[in-house]
């Protein structure tokens, strides 16, 4: 596969609190290389501030120190995306209601 | 108006054991009589309070859930030497930390921090009333 395709990262439990922040930095370290990355949360009803600075350290590797575009995310819960909105990540990442938007807007760009 | 007084309580001697308690937490949450509670933000404020202990804190933890009056308050206690409750009006989005009490602040009506030498410290939190609104994503005002 090439560094240019699309890495889509889904994480397929509802929950994410303090508890499974190392699984999520494991899951999301290999977006920290890829220059186009979709992380699908469709499943999420939950995510905690520990998880939430999981998310900055992934963007800090990719576009503070690789420039690569942000990665987007796809958040269909109203919950998730106030809390995003909340503090301020709103602005960090593009936020899609479903993953083919998401990858679309991706695929657009040349 | 709730009268049932405590509708929960949890102790443990370590504080991580309390995250997976959530669940009981939050079926406790559905006893209550009167107005239903906004479970998403009951759930933000109880996770990063507890995780706030297990971060930096040893020793025990004692959570409970009181119906005072009107109001549902979430008591988070612990054998910390306690903080001063300083919750800036906003956040740098990328800022290394300091969310998690700042969205306690928003997602709570109410937040006070109790502490004596030797005693520990209670943080309480009051709980935020489901709206219509609030399932939208709307930000609500105190009650």
């Amino acid at each position: 596969m090439s560094t240019e395709e699309l890495l889509i990262i889904r994480l397929e439990d509802d929950e994410w609190d303090f508890s499974a922040c190392e699984r999520l930095e494991d899951l999301l370290r290999p977006a920290y290389a890829r220059p186009r990355v979709v992380i699908d949360m469709t499943a999420v009803t939950y995510l905690d501030s520990s998880c939430l600075q999981q998310f900055v350290n992934m963007n800090k590797e990719r576009v503070t120190n690789r420039q690569f575009a942000a990665a987007h995310l796809v958040i269909p819960s109203a919950n998730i995306r106030r809390l995003f909105a909340m503090v301020g990540l709103d602005k960090v990442w593009p936020i899609f209601e479903d993953l083919s938007d998401a990858s679309r807007a991706f695929t657009s760009i040349t | 108006m709730c009268s049932l007084g405590t509708l929960w309580r949890f102790e443990s001697r370590d504080a991580h054991a309390a995250l997976p308690a959530k669940r009981e937490y939050r079926d406790a949450l559905q006893k209550h009589v009167g107005w239903e509670i906004d479970l998403f933000a009951a759930n933000v404020v109880y996770t990063e309070l507890v995780s706030n202990v297990a971060r930096h804190t040893r020793g025990p933890i004692e959570i409970r859930l009181d119906c005072d009056g009107g109001d549902v308050l979430l008591k988070v206690a612990d054998q910390g030497s306690g903080f001063a409750l300083e919750v800036p009006g906003s956040i740098d989005p990328l800022s290394e930390g300091g969310r998690g009490l700042f969205l306690v602040s928003k997602y709570a009506t109410a937040l006070s921090v109790a502490g004596r030498r030797d005693a520990g410290t209670t943080v309480t939190a009051r709980l935020r009333k489901k709206t219509s609104a609030a399932s939208n994503g709307q930000r609500q005002s105190s009650t």
